[in-house]
């Protein structure tokens, strides 16, 4: 590109901008349907917008972004591993390597943490580390649902329902049990029971963290005058950072936790007289 | 009353069925075949891994034996070279031995053959004093008249040698 062309190709562009910028300003928001304080109760409770699953129940818009992101995700899965997971090479080129990469980080997590019993533990570690992050990228995409009172709405991230972050923190917890179990019998259903306040904290934690990222969203579009950059920062950096920390966060607490309850107990040695 | 946060526990097995779905498809489809790849491909390097250890430790053991070899040779070679020294110094001394032993036998048979030489000239020279007094004789016999004979004869006597 000359310069003469490059010089009138910005012109062209920051008049553009401006145009834009004047007509938004111009024209004025729409009139709200409803006020930031509504949207913000609705987001945490989902009192109003509701979905209709199938037409035989009406449910929270995060089950509806649940099974989506379930959807795309196993239609992802199931094209790697007809079409590249066949051809993978000794020496992994690029894609492998982030494969790989994604396997062995759970794969590892899960080893380091619970050394005595770990197999289960990385297979559910992987699907619920993919899950939270892939469910918190999702609401980056902007899918739009249709509610029962027949107005449109984006689709959340499945984790900032109450529910779901229930179902995935009560899940962990019953992983947990389930290794106490098989590595110490009635001992490790003790040792479990004994950390009574994990699937609370678990979800709760899971909950906030979503749900806060949400709201600072919600909150930012909701009025005109943020709408411009920082947006870049609030919807993409803190989604994108959120999603890695909570991903992080959970996985490796029920690592934790799981290895804690599933280690052997030691034999005290007997006191010599 | 329901519970508070709008809590509905329909929807909480909904995602969590929704969640089983998602973790075994995942396990199934991705986790299980790319960790079974991985673990295929560890035990391919480790094969490899193990195989050169033991080409490594088998040329170490050739070394080792063909070290041992060299010095077992070395230890013949030297054992030879002291037996070879030791023939050929029992070789030399023998052929001294019969060098010596022929010396003797050929001074003797020199000595032999002097005496027999000596013998044979002894003989021969009595045999011609013999032949020189019986020619005397002869002459002195011839010559018997003349009375110068007889002193002739006596002189003829006295310059025959006496034998030993």
């Amino acid at each position: 590109m000359s310069k003469r062309k490059r010089t009138v190709f910005i012109t062209v562009w920051v008049l553009a901008l401006i145009a834009v910028l004047a007509a938004a300003l111009a024209i004025g928001p729409t009139p709200k349907s409803e006020s930031v304080q509504g949207a913000m109760r609705d987001a945490v409770l989902h009192g109003d917008n509701q979905i209709s699953l199938f037409g035989l129940k009406a449910v929270n818009p995060a089950l509806i972004s649940g099974f989506t992101v379930t959807a795309l995700l196993l239609i992802f899965a199931a094209l790697v591993r007809v079409l590249v997971i066949p051809r993978f090479t000794l020496v992994p080129g690029k894609f492998q390597l982030v494969l790989e990469e994604l396997v062995h980080f759970f794969d590892q997590l899960a080893s380091t943490n619970s050394p005595h019993r770990h197999k289960f533990l990385g297979a559910y570690i992987f699907g619920a580390g993919v899950y939270i992050f892939a469910g918190t990228m999702f609401e980056l995409i902007g899918l739009q649902g249709i509610t029962t009172h027949g107005m449109p709405i984006t689709l959340p991230a499945p984790l900032a329902d109450i529910n779901a972050a229930i179902a995935l923190g009560c899940f962990s917890y019953l992983v947990i049990l389930s290794g106490g179990i098989a590595g110490n019998g009635l001992k490790g259903i003790g040792l479990t029971l004994k950390e009574f306040s994990l699937p609370i904290s678990m979800s709760f934690r899971l909950f906030g963290a979503l749900l806060s990222g949400m709201l600072v969203t919600e909150l930012v579009y909701y009025y005109t005058c943020l709408s411009f950059v920082l947006p870049v920062v609030v919807g993409i950096l803190f989604t994108l950072m959120h999603a890695l920390i909570q991903t992080y966060v959970l996985t490796m607490l029920t690592s934790v936790f799981y290895g804690e309850v599933s280690e052997p107990a030691h034999k005290t040695k007997a006191k010599n007289n | 009353m329901g519970l508070p946060l709008n809590i509905d526990w329909q929807q909480i097995l909904l995602h969590l069925f929704n969640f089983l779905i998602l973790a075994g498809g995942l396990y199934l489809l991705l986790y299980k075949p790319v960790k079974q790849f991985m673990d295929k491909r560890e035990q391919t390097y480790q094969a490899m891994n193990d195989a050169a250890d033991q080409k490594a430790q088998q040329a170490q053991q050739a070394q080792q034996q063909a070290a041992q070899r060299l010095e077992q040779l070395n230890t013949e070679i030297a054992k030879k070279n002291s037996e070879a020294a030791q023939q050929a110094s029992l070789a030399a001394q023998k052929i001294l031995d019969e060098a010596e032993a022929e010396k003797a036998h050929i001074l003797a048979a020199a000595q032999q053959a002097a005496e027999q030489e000596k013998a044979r000239i002894v003989s021969q020279a009595s045999r011609e004093i013999e032949q020189l007094a019986m020619q005397a004789i002869d002459k002195a016999v011839r010559q018997a008249s003349k009375k110068d004979a007889l002193d002739a004869f006596l002189d003829s006597a006295q310059q025959t040698p006496k034998e030993d």
